[in-house]
């Protein structure tokens, strides 16, 4: 029975899904055993707010990096997203149509790196290298020093604003990322698209070879990247109320982290949404737990590295000790073989 | 499979648990509950001068059965403090006292933590005067721009260029003295000095030290640089301790006297100031308590007083800002009457 339940279970968990699975529920486990306050739902549940736009930016960077390529300037995006909208406002846009400029911003900043990389066939990696530099820039010539500060009260705060009500209730943030996980899923696993984007990353030159426009897959991947920051750069200028030059600096390399956590190879060709979801989640766990208990930001940093490495090394020790098992296997037999010729 | 998959928890799960018992074991060192909990949030970790700001706390705390707790962000950016704001916001403290990175993007949450209850006080730097309930500041900003700008031409001993190294540009305390330095100068201050850049450090060592070089390279008529951030200060005292224009280039600004020591020792700096700032955490652990229990109300005009501590009388000034005391000027004379 026990063997049985077991087997059950194996089955149900793809492999990749095992890493961040058990660092969520041991650092749950490790957080409510060190602080009395950590399991407190209200509080978890509206603490999950910040870590949302990285987990939105972790969604769309898992096509990305899936097709083979790599986006590093989706924080720079996000940054010259939320400068126009904070130079709108600031020259009287209402706020609704800011919105929809940061979007459209993030949109075609977005474009233009997957239109580098595709038509110059450039690496992605060296393309939004520059970008990363390039949109930042952009954005301090835009802002230089100042501050954008005085939007209306009803535009702040949307990580406050309850979806559903009651205790803990559940946060307009947390919603969106709900939402924004099952359109990414069946973009991913239940489209043409997604299967598109798979093979384009598994294997370029013979998807190209079977009529599969590769290029189109991956411009499209750029897009969506972009899309995505120009929409956390509303977000985040609604949750701090605010806008700076530096808005948001750093945050590509958290979303890339929860991306490869959750399994997606860096290399491309295989990974699945809801590593990332379960991935981003395990990371929120792990910071709450350790900050609850006054756990200084470098350690929360230290820490989150040596479990990332961990997550991506066992699995590859796993797959050489195998490979190395059948291999011997193979080799017994073939000597055996001739043995009994 | 099978077998890597048995390993695969119990190393997760021993890394873990190692964690969890070292920094359990840091977590739980005060114990004997305390009536009152205080978090502090500098601007990070590891900048001597806020942890004098500490050591204030700590001095204040052993009477007033307080318990008081640092955390802070690994870096300084603008919103890297959020998590530790929330965090005591879950942990239910009296208050919260924080020397912003930001003067805006922490408002939402440290709204939310006076919503919550608790007391917000911002120490050595101030946010936007809703979001928090009073603010200690380490001496009177409004004359210190003045106070910079004289104290390079003292220093400078005569006319030429001179230039500003700062902290993070969006740091309100550095921006207010900056501002200050410059009305001060467009208004006909120190007519003979001229102040030819203001660069940024961020507050890094590496950085700043790189700024002061860069700016020793591009103005060769450079006499002075005033840096009034302590991790400025000395690492530009750094670059010209060991550089051929130690002498011919002054440092002045903000600095610790241990930091500085070295450097007025050995004739690279010959004069810089700064005041004591653990006068500021203890004012605040003060006047945390005195919110609590003697119902005092921070706004313009209200008067309140600690024994034995500065200069022993305050006044709120406008949106409830206090004033923790006067600058201090250390040199080759007095250096050595300071430990922080």
């Amino acid at each position: 029975m026990k063997n049985l339940l077991k087997q059950k279970g194996r089955k149900k968990m793809p492999s990749y899904l095992v890493g961040p699975t058990v660092i969520l529920i041991l650092a749950m486990v490790y957080g409510s055993l060190g602080s009395e306050y950590f399991l407190d739902p209200t509080s978890i549940v509206f603490n999950t707010g910040r870590y949302i736009e990285i987990g939105l930016l972790a969604l769309a960077l898992t096509f990305v990096i899936i097709n083979g390529d790599i986006d590093l300037s989706v924080a720079s995006m996000l940054a010259a997203s939320a400068g126009v909208l904070a130079k709108l406002f600031a020259a009287g846009v209402p706020i609704l149509w800011c919105s929809l400029a940061a979007v459209v911003t993030g949109l075609v900043l977005g474009l233009i790196n997957g239109l580098i990389v595709i038509k110059l066939g450039l690496p992605s990696l060296v393309v939004t290298l520059a970008t990363l530099a390039l949109y930042r820039g952009i954005t301090q010539v835009m802002l230089g020093d100042s501050v954008v500060a005085d939007y209306p009260e009803s535009f702040i705060g949307f990580d406050q604003r309850l979806i559903i009500g009651g205790t803990p209730g559940l946060p307009a943030p947390l919603a969106l990322f709900f939402v924004a996980a099952l359109i990414f899923y069946f973009i991913l696993h239940r489209s043409n698209y997604g299967l598109l984007n798979i093979m384009s990353g598994s294997n370029p030159s013979s998807s190209k070879f079977s009529g599969v426009s590769v290029d189109r897959v991956r411009l499209t991947a750029f897009a969506i990247s972009g899309l995505v920051s120009g929409l956390c750069a509303v977000m985040i200028t609604s949750r701090l109320g605010s806008t700076i030059s530096n808005v948001g600096l750093g945050l590509e390399l958290l979303a890339i982290t929860v991306v490869v956590l959750g399994g997606t190879d860096i290399f491309g060709g295989r990974g699945a949404i809801s590593g990332t979801i379960v991935a981003l989640f395990a990371i929120m766990a792990v910071r709450e737990s350790l900050v609850i208990q006054d756990v200084n930001g470098q350690v929360q940093d230290a820490a989150i590295g040596i479990l990332l490495i961990l997550t991506v090394l066992i699995p590859r020790i796993r797959e050489y000790t195998v490979d190395k098992r059948n291999r011997q296997k193979r080799f017994n037999e073939a000597q055996s073989k001739t043995v009994s010729h | 499979m099978n077998k890597s998959r048995k390993v695969l928890v119990p190393v997760l799960s021993m890394s873990l648990i190692l964690t969890g018992i070292s920094a359990s074991f840091l977590a739980t060192s005060a114990t004997a509950a305390p009536k009152y909990k205080v978090t502090y949030i500098p601007k990070n970790l590891g900048n001597p001068y806020f942890d004098a700001i500490v050591g204030g706390f700590n001095k204040a705390a052993k009477g007033l059965n307080m318990t008081v707790k640092v955390v802070a962000p690994a870096q300084a950016g603008a919103t890297d403090q959020i998590p530790f704001i929330e965090a005591a916001i879950q942990q239910k403290v009296t208050a919260i006292a924080i020397s912003p990175n930001d003067a805006n993007a922490l408002c939402p949450t440290l709204k939310r933590a006076m919503k919550a209850g608790i007391i917000v006080l911002t120490v050595n730097g101030d946010t936007a005067a809703s979001c928090r309930q009073a603010s200690i500041t380490p001496t009177d900003f409004s004359v210190l721009g003045k106070y910079l700008v004289d104290q390079t031409a003292k220093v400078m001993g005569g006319p030429g260029d001179w230039a500003f190294l700062s902290a993070t540009s969006t740091a309100p305390d550095q921006n207010a003295w900056l501002a200050g330095a410059k009305t001060y100068i467009d208004g006909g201050g120190q007519p003979t000095l001229n102040l030819v850049a203001t660069v940024y450090g961020d507050d890094a060592p590496e950085k700043s030290a790189t700024e002061a070089s860069a700016l020793l390279a591009k103005y060769p008529n450079l006499k002075a640089i005033n840096a009034p951030t302590t991790v400025g200060i000395a690492a530009a005292a750094q670059v010209l301790s060991t550089s051929p224009l130690k002498g011919k280039v002054q440092v002045t600004g903000l600095g610790t006297p241990n930091q500085m020591r070295q450097y007025i020792k050995d004739g690279t700096v010959k004069s810089f100031s700064l005041w004591d700032p653990g006068l500021q955490g203890q004012i605040a652990a003060n006047l945390i308590v005195s919110m609590k229990t003697k119902k005092v109300t921070p706004k313009s005009g209200v008067k309140f007083s600690i024994k034995g501590v500065g200069p022993g009388n305050w006044t709120m000034g406008k949106d409830a800002q206090i004033i923790a005391g006067p600058p201090q000027e250390f040199d080759a004379k007095n250096i050595d009457k300071f430990n922080f």
